[in-house]
């Protein structure tokens, strides 16, 4: 782990403070584009991220982050998330019990699982910077390396992710890929700690087919191991589904959905405990991830 | 907790978040920035106008991140770039295409000129987009007035 931290931190100090850029918006819901804002330049944004329905029973998580973007440079930005949280579950666990993601961590020893679980929380601060290698406009290619340290009560986390877009069809065209890793470390109530590791490909395609809107198709393999390096392999899971972002000058809004597949794969019989009809739930995944983001941007006249 | 809502704010927003568009210049401003004191005419094809004093006024539109530029290019008699004007302009970033030391990069250009982002038009940092399409637009005006209204 340490060394990870080390060798990103590094690549970020690395990065250089001259080039050219556009605005920070992706028209995904979760795929980062290689855009980023103009220096002196910054953007309020909301994200809500909904994570519902189980196996059986009531299931919803939802992640919001409020968020301030900032153009530190023409190819630099960096962000400040404020993370709160509201989850909501009832008998959705494959055994009839109360749990799941940003559930069970939660849960203390002296709570009932068959009762319902109904909380709104905080959960972490986090900072992110995101380096534009190459402009998607003026290059082959767009390229941007991207990082993103969290600390909560409860949880350690750092994200990174590379970032690739091919613009075609004079820009209305976006076809986008991020490599995404994760190295997260999570205290559970009952004084259990998980180290996790999952690294996610996800690609997406967005086509501007009128002035101010994009529709487009997101799709999600997602890799999860135990361990801060990838120690063992848990589980692959597969999401897809469309998105549709609207923007004008004054404000922008993405709306997107993905569906979890049932073409799940579990490497060990913990995980594949909890697969029901070729879906992976326990704390791992729920049936349906959407994602609703608002973004307000200022500085740019 | 049903999450129907969440996607129906999108469409909500949209429909009661204020729209207001940004036009700097209306067609017949543009004329007379581009060629002073003269008279217009329409020339044929929509959007061009010959100038009494000789040369074409073209008014076309480019698509920037969000929303479509309407810009204007003068050509004089001898094809080559008198100026051009932005008339209409609604994106977040990217204001600087109205200064006119850019636009004065296109001054004397033809449809002989490589007209390229970064080759013989500065782009500008926090603008490529715009600035690409821009560029992009006027070679294509450029090209138009070689094949249809060159000589006319």
């Amino acid at each position: 782990m340490k060394r990870v931290l080390t060798t990103l931190a590094v690549l970020t100090a690395a990065m250089g403070f001259t080039g050219v850029a556009q605005g920070g918006e992706s028209p995904f819901g979760w795929i980062y584009t290689a855009d980023v804002h103009p220096q002196g330049t910054f953007e309020y944004e909301h994200k809500s991220f909904l994570q519902s329905r189980q196996s059986r029973g009531n299931y919803s998580y939802l992640q919001n982050k409020e968020e301030i973007e900032y153009g530190l440079t023409d190819r630099l930005q960096i962000s400040g998330y404020f993370n709160w949280s509201y989850a909501n579950a009832f008998q959705n666990g494959l055994d009839g019990l109360t749990g799941g993601p940003g559930v069970s961590q939660f849960l203390t020893p002296s709570f009932d699982p068959t009762t319902r679980y109904n909380k709104a929380r905080f959960d972490s601060l986090s900072f992110e910077a995101i380096y534009q290698v190459m402009n998607p406009i003026t290059d082959p290619f767009g390229l941007a390396l991207y990082i993103e340290p969290e600390f909560g009560p409860l949880t350690r986390e750092l994200e990174w992710r590379v970032i690739l877009q091919k613009n075609f069809l004079d820009d209305r065209l976006i076809v986008a890929l991020n490599i995404m890793g994760k190295h997260e470390r999570e205290v559970s109530l009952d004084g259990s700690i998980e180290k996790a590791s999952p690294i996610d490909l996800t690609m997406g395609v967005s086509y501007l087919f009128m002035p101010n809107w994009s529709f487009g198709i997101e799709t999600r393999i997602h890799n999860e191991f135990t361990g801060y390096l990838w120690d063992s392999p848990d589980h692959s899971a597969f999401f897809a589904g469309p998105v549709l972002h609207y923007a004008t000058k004054e404000f922008w809004v993405t709306a997107a959905w993905r569906h979890q597949l049932p073409w799940v794969q579990t490497y060990n019989d913990d995980q594949a405990s909890v697969v029901h009809r070729g879906r992976i739930f326990g704390d791992e995944h729920a049936r349906d991830e959407v994602m609703l983001r608002l973004g307000v941007p200022f500085g740019g006249k | 907790m049903r999450w129907t809502p969440l996607l129906a704010a999108p469409a909500a927003i949209t429909l009661i978040a204020p729209a207001s568009a940004n036009v700097y210049l209306t067609i017949e401003q543009a004329q007379r920035a581009i060629f002073p004191g003269a008279s217009f005419t329409p020339a044929g094809p929509a959007g061009v106008y010959r100038a009494s004093s000789g040369g074409y006024v073209v008014i076309d539109r480019v698509l920037g991140k969000h929303e479509y530029i309407k810009y204007a290019v003068g050509i004089t008699a001898n094809g080559t770039v008198r100026g051009i004007e932005i008339l209409e302009y609604n994106e977040s970033y990217g204001y600087e295409v109205r200064e006119a030391s850019w636009r004065a990069q296109f001054v004397g250009k033809s449809a002989a000129s490589t007209l390229q982002l970064n080759a013989d038009i500065k782009n500008i940092s926090g603008a490529t987009l715009s600035s690409k399409h821009i560029t992009d637009g006027v070679r294509r005006v450029l090209a138009m007035y070689e094949s249809s209204l060159k000589g006319r």
